[in-house]
């Protein structure tokens, strides 16, 4: 079994998100959607200068920025991996749903879905 | 002739049924001892699934200074703690002799990061005694104490340990 993520950077982490969660991406001078900055979202510092990215959320309308590269890729679902158990007690980035073991390290991948509510908050 | 040998009293014993046969050989426990700088501890055998030596550890964000990241065990992604923090003593980076102990208690299983492996080692049961009755915080997570090779050693709850670190308690 396989699976489509959307992956990036942020804060210097390797993140990623399943690609069913995104709709496009935009540049992050273009865009004319509500953005928020994925760091601020689950908990990470703001990450230092560099070319940023809009991710466009599916069905919601709605941006999260993110810096480079972005890429989209297939991986098997051998490599996904649950949380380990006292990772998942005592990490305190939101919505982190697993990790992807690719040759160079893990890549932590969120579960946008979870995030609405602090995305909301955010833009309020 | 004497016939008082050890196999005729217990044949002799067995005769007169007038007494249970007792083994002298007591129960004997499976310990891997660690050190952490000076002082010296013990997990159970049993709950030691594996020694690593030179296996990466990937950082991951977000985790406290004590969770140095995560391990992949032939597959198997397994957190790794580090026991100097845990137990309240300095933190230090990892030296050459430094192990991860591949740890498994009941509801969970985690690499522990150690100063180095002293041994594994079966001693007998009974030279474990009670920890002492101390303030100090080692004792939650102490099952007991005994001395090996002329030092102290603390025998460690590995349950307690992950129970409480993973309830934010170390």
């Amino acid at each position: 079994m396989e699976i489509a993520l959307v992956s990036f950077t942020a804060a210097g982490a390797r993140l990623a998100v399943e690609a069913s969660q995104i709709s496009g991406m935009l540049e992050a001078d273009r865009r004319d959607l509500p953005v928020t900055p994925i760091e601020g979202l689950i908990g990470l510092p703001p990450s230092g200068k560099g070319r940023r990215h809009c991710l466009v959320l599916a069905a919601a309308g709605r941006c999260i920025e993110v810096s480079g590269p972005v890429g989209l890729e297939t991986v098997d679902g051998a490599v996904i991996h649950p949380l380990p158990p006292l990772v998942a007690a005592r990490m305190t980035l939101a919505g982190v749903r697993a990790l992807a073991m690719a040759p160079s390290g893990p890549v932590l991948i969120l579960d946008l879905r979870q995030l609405h509510h602090r995305y909301d908050q955010a833009n309020s | 002739m004497t016939t008082d040998t050890s196999l005729e009293r217990i044949l002799s014993l067995r005769q007169e049924g007038s007494g249970e046969i007792v083994s002298v050989d007591e129960p004997v426990i499976k310990l891997v001892i660690v050190s952490l700088g000076d002082q010296w501890f013990a997990f159970h055998g049993a709950q030691i699934r594996e020694i690593l030596a030179e296996v990466p550890v990937f950082f991951l964000p977000g985790c406290p200074p004590s969770l140095e990241g995560v391990v992949n065990v032939r597959g198997d992604i397994e957190s790794v703690i580090r026991l100097r923090p845990i137990l309240g003593l300095p933190d230090m980076p990892p030296a050459v002799s430094s192990r991860i102990l591949l740890g498994q208690a009941s509801a969970m299983r985690s690499g522990i990061r150690v100063d180095r492996v002293e041994d594994v080692v079966d001693i007998v049961e009974s030279t474990v005694q009670p920890p002492p009755a101390t303030t100090d915080q080692l004792r939650p997570a102490m099952l007991g104490i005994f001395t090996f090779d002329g030092h102290v050693v603390h025998l460690l709850d590995l349950e307690r340990i992950l129970e409480d670190y993973r309830a934010g308690l170390r």
